[in-house]
């Protein structure tokens, strides 16, 4: 496979140690992406428990006639839409980290190449598409009926 | 009772969902993506699924599709609930025969408001 650029465009020559640098960082930032992934979904689940213990306490038949845990049941009600920060950070995390690795990839690839001499395969699960999380609050997001 | 088919590859999303529905009274069946739907759809009936649009196998509009074709699941209605807000991805979920389509986060009132009115 020919290592020549395939564009027309006007090229950049970089040094080599200089793209390995910002390739070898990339990938540091997406390891640690990926801890924060697994961070937060470490913390989610105790949360999770927390929150079905502290909802199954309160709808124990002792304490569901009582007036001043109301403000609590509401609270934890509520709790539900926060709650879910979870799933929309996981997927702002694995597509960030999917377009990182690419450019991670597509550096290796148009530098370097392989040591063998053959273009480092482009990792075929880059993101085609904009970030489907577009949320920048944790609002309840809007309905519509067909 | 009403029993609701959730579709979704989020733990926390299927617990908060799962919390939210059956407090209100209904059922819950759940799918991890829309494969793991797909059959739990095809061994028993659902009065309304409610699903994810982006997951590993098979996605929400996928899901949808298949449904569709499906005779059971011809008037049943199918609600997305996804992270995706684009005009085209609500085109694409009503081309393939979804009900409505609500954006996550959801209020838990709200959305039971919502399955209260498109539920038979």
């Amino acid at each position: 496979m020919s290592l020549q650029p395939t564009f027309s465009t006007p090229t950049v020559a970089l040094p080599v140690m200089l793209v390995a640098e910002v390739q070898d960082s990339l990938l540091v930032v997406v390891h640690d992406l990926k801890r924060l992934d697994g961070l937060l979904a470490q913390t989610m689940e105790n949360l999770m428990q927390r929150f079905t213990a502290a909802s199954a306490d309160l709808s124990d038949p002792a304490l569901v006639a009582m007036q001043e845990l109301e403000g609590v049941r509401a609270g934890l009600h509520a709790a539900v839409t926060e709650l879910q920060f979870q799933d929309m950070a996981s997927q702002l995390i694995v597509h960030t980290s999917k377009i990182l690795q690419g450019c991670a990839y597509r550096l290796a690839s148009d530098s370097m190449g392989s040591e063998d001499g053959d273009a480092v395969p482009f990792v075929d699960d880059v993101p085609d598409r904009p970030n489907p999380v577009t949320q920048d609050e944790m609002q309840a997001g809007s309905i519509e009926l067909f | 009772m009403p029993v609701i088919l959730t579709v979704d590859d989020s733990p926390s999303m299927r617990k908060m969902v799962a919390f939210t529905l059956v407090g209100a009274g209904y059922q819950v069946v759940e799918a991890v993506d829309g494969v793991d739907a797909y059959e739990k759809a095809q061994a028993q009936s659902f009065d309304l699924v409610l699903t994810d649009q982006n997951m590993p196998r098979l996605d929400g509009l996928g899901l949808t599709r298949k449904l569709r074709e499906h005779p059971s699941f011809k008037t049943v209605p199918i609600l997305m609930l996804t992270t995706e807000s684009s005009d085209l991805m609500k085109q694409a979920g009503r081309a393939a025969g979804a009900t409505g389509w609500l954006v996550k986060p959801f209020d838990p009132n709200r959305l039971i408001e919502v399955i209260k009115k498109v539920i038979k």
